[in-house]
């Protein structure tokens, strides 16, 4: 079977990610534009219509950042076009502003948000359940529970969206996103809608006036969105008794399993689609005597089954399913993890890697004397972790320069330095600076600028000068940019020269306002050493500074208690000819740098 | 079938699980894999989950209930010995990778042999592979030995060899792909 194919007729079958299973219910249904930022677990499904826009005929972008990627669809689908929008769970909190007025306008054409939730925070800061943002916006959440449905609903997501003229939300969770199962191909839409869009400023323009008229329609229209929900027939009832269980998503599939290995039978309510009709709630309800809510995220059904059915409902409120992580399997049928006797293995957390530019200007940044530096998010954000420990905080994307400001304003005596990455800096790090610099705050703002949106997969952005789909793009000049910001003091300099970027670094901190540090470097992905130079080490004095201060994971203690370099994973940087206090680092051959 | 693939980020876990879990679905079976992408890939752990079957959209082995598992280093197959039983059949490559805080003698990495006395209680189907070393004699590449455990592996899979060196082939970019056929056959041998 073909891995990864997304163009193809119906009835062709691939093995796909849940991410590229969305990616091909969107060119089923006709998508005009997709729009995104990365987020795992969500950034495969723009990274996939990137590669074949061309060929499903369909505009594909990143986007600067989520309201912006939403802004953009919103515009497609209020001109009558079909959109769909991607991001991570925490993305939506960015994207809430224009996805809480949509709620209002309504739209035309057809406009999806497919939404990665992340049950046990695999990659994500905090733990939030998508559902309750389509309680809030009183929209249609629809969430598939496999590969498969993850395409078919993404699919459906598009009819009923403009059926009802809402934004539809597909809420994603890591083990749909990223796992990978068989997909069968659907039809795909012949005609794509027309865009053109209608003056019609009562409902597009949200002044009171309008507004008020334009909320008190999506109120009572309640009811038809539920119609509508129950004629999809994704939410389905299986079984019979007295023992009722009510899931959603892919631990729909844990519970079938959990109860067949317990020998237990059931009658499930399978939830595929939000707001629940009536009908379905009493269906369910008939007959049953008991019901147990297992779902990820906040207690959503439960508290909607404990409204219909009174305290017979047990889940999370009752304390019988955790609050937090994943509802697998193992914590439904609640199989204790014993023997903890015996070696275990050591804790392997993920790490900057080898040659990574961000190593080395967090090592030039304590050499210079931070004291306190506030991160943001990113592969830089791993600077937190020893030997560097070199990130005091860490909130979402584009806090850094705000939280450093903020401390300043407060009466912090210690110079805070901001570390933002050249994606984040994009994202809404621009609007930071602009506000330290007209607030008049005293901090240094360093740019970790390596060309990429590393951490989740080196997508491109807009000082890459690449596209979604490949193409070259205008590309904006970060330089520019800080110094439209007016800011005042700003240097360039190339991390791996330690020496310089220690010097930057010194001075920026006695800037008297925001100095700006713009440590450029590509990241080994986008660049590995091309000349392949490799460092030896001859005549170690086993100080081990190396590794106590800076650790890369290609320096090694050896037999003796020497440090050699482990060359499958060195990348030749040559940082650590600098980090050795007695010079017994040397490029082989006496190359210089 | 359970399997569990394991190893630390950059050892292509992800590469032997999509031939792996194509192996099935050419074998006519319903097969899914659950992946760790992210933060995981710099040099973090590795986990993947190919199940096949009426679970197989459930996609996490539940403990205990593993058949088959390749650890491409040793101390990860200890960490995720949960999903082991006795029935399991357990493919270790021989090969350590001491994590930060080891490095900065702050843990101990646990002595080899007590780590496959530990892993021995549990099951008596460990089969210790030199892949890493055999990858390095064969093909000068020590990151093929992920190819090679795959072949290792072959010996307890309901389909053939030659159904893996298909699946490898459709996914290995040109100049590896014969290469990577071999080290199947490297493995399987082992």
């Amino acid at each position: 079977m073909e891995i990864g194919k997304v163009l193809g007729e119906e009835h062709q079958e691939a093995l796909l990610l849940g991410n590229e299973a969305v990616a091909r219910g969107a060119i089923e249904a006709g998508v005009q534009v997709a729009s995104a930022y990365p987020g795992t677990p969500s950034s495969e499904i723009v990274g996939t219509l990137g590669k074949v826009a061309h060929d499903a005929h369909m505009h594909v972008q990143w986007s600067v950042n989520e309201k912006v990627a939403l802004e953009v669809g919103a515009g497609v689908a209020m001109a009558g076009g079909r959109a769909l929008v991607c991001m991570k769970h925490v993305g939506l909190n960015v994207a809430a502003d224009p996805f809480m007025s949509l709620m209002n306008t309504g739209i035309k054409g057809g406009l999806v948000l497919a939404i990665g939730d992340d049950p046990g925070m695999h990659s994500s800061q905090n733990e939030q359940d998508t559902r309750i943002y389509g309680i809030f916006a009183k929209i249609i959440t629809l969430i598939p529970s496999n590969v498969q449905e993850a395409k078919d609903f993404i699919k459906k997501a598009f009819d009923i969206s403009e059926k009802c003229g809402v934004p539809v939300i597909v809420r994603l969770t890591t083990r749909i996103c990223h796992s990978r199962g068989k997909v069968t191909f659907g039809s795909t839409k012949e005609e794509p809608n027309v865009v053109e869009f209608g003056k019609d400023p009562t409902q597009w323009v949200i002044i009171p006036a309008y507004a008020r008229g334009l909320y008190k329609k999506l109120l009572g229209r309640q009811n038809m969105f539920s119609s509508a929900v129950e004629e999809l027939q994704y939410n389905t009832i299986e079984g019979d008794g007295e023992f009722g269980v009510v899931c959603s998503g892919v631990v729909y599939n844990y519970v079938k399993e959990a109860y067949e290995r317990a020998g237990c039978s059931a009658k499930i309510l399978k939830v595929g689609a939000l707001p629940l009709s009536e009908n379905t709630i009493h269906s369910f309800k008939d007959g049953v005597t008991s019901i147990f809510v297992y779902e990820e995220g906040d207690p959503v059904l439960e508290d909607l089954m404990v409204r219909h059915c009174g305290n017979i409902v047990k889940g999370k409120r009752t304390g019988d399913v955790p609050w937090d992580g994943e509802i697998t399997v193992d914590v439904i049928l609640k199989t204790e993890n014993t023997c903890e006797t015996g070696p275990t293995a050591p804790t392997r957390p993920p790490l900057l890697c080898s040659g990574c530019s961000h190593r080395a200007m967090y090592y030039a940044m304590k050499r210079s004397g931070a004291k306190v530096v506030s991160g943001d998010i990113g592969c830089y954000t791993l600077g937190v972790m020893p030997p560097l420990l070199a990130v005091d905080t860490c909130l979402c994307m584009g806090a850094s320069i705000n939280m450093a400001s903020g401390m300043y304003f407060a009466g912090e005596k210690t110079r805070v330095a901001a570390a933002i990455g050249d994606s984040t800096f994009i994202h809404t790090g621009v609007n930071g600076l602009m506000n330290a610099v007209y607030n008049d705050a005293h901090i240094t703002v360093v740019i970790l600028d390596n060309s990429t949106t590393a951490m989740t997969g080196h997508q491109p952005h807009p000082l890459t000068g690449k596209k979604a789909t490949g193409e070259d793009a205008k590309q904006l000049n970060l330089l520019d940019i800080v110094k439209a910001c007016g800011v005042e003091h700003i240097k360039t300099i190339n991390p791996h020269n330690i020496p310089e970027a220690i010097k930057a670094m010194k001075e920026a901190n006695e800037y008297e306002g925001v100095s700006v540090v713009i440590a450029q470097a590509p990241c080994n992905f986008v660049d590995p050493n091309p000349s392949k130079k490799q460092p030896s080490i001859d005549g170690c004095k086993k100080c081990l500074v190396c590794i106590n201060k800076f650790c890369c994971p290609a320096l090694k203690v050896v037999e003796g208690g020497t440090v050699d370099i482990d060359y499958g994973l060195c990348n030749g940087c040559g940082d650590c000819i600098e980090v050795c206090p007695h010079n017994a680092i040397q490029y082989k051959d006496g190359d210089e740098e | 079938m359970n399997i569990i693939l394991c190893g630390v980020g950059g050892q292509g876990v992800l590469f032997i699980a999509q031939a792996l879990t194509n192996g099935f679905l050419e074998n006519g079976e319903i097969a899914t894999s659950s992946e760790t992408h992210g933060m995981a890939q710099r040099g973090g752990s590795v986990i993947t989950h190919v199940r096949t079957g009426d679970h197989a959209n459930s996609h996490l082995v539940p403990t205990g209930q593993c058949d088959a598992m390749i650890a491409m280093e040793i101390s990860e197959a200890l960490r995720y010995k949960c999903y082991l039983s006795e029935n399991s059949h357990v493919f270790i490559n021989d090969y350590e990778v001491y994590p930060l805080l080891v490095n900065l003698k702050k843990q101990k990495y646990p002595e080899r042999q007590a780590m496959l006395d530990e892993l021995a209680k549990i099951t008596k189907n460990l089969h210790i592979v030199p892949a890493t070393q055999l990858a390095i004699d064969n093909f000068n590449k020590p990151i093929m030995a992920n190819v090679i455990m795959l072949g290792a592996l072959s010996t307890v899979l309901p389909f053939s060899l030659e159904t893996l060196k298909k699946t490898i082939a459709d996914i290995s970019p040109d100049r590896f792909r014969d290469s990577n056929i071999e080290a199947l056959r490297v493995g399987s041998e082992k």
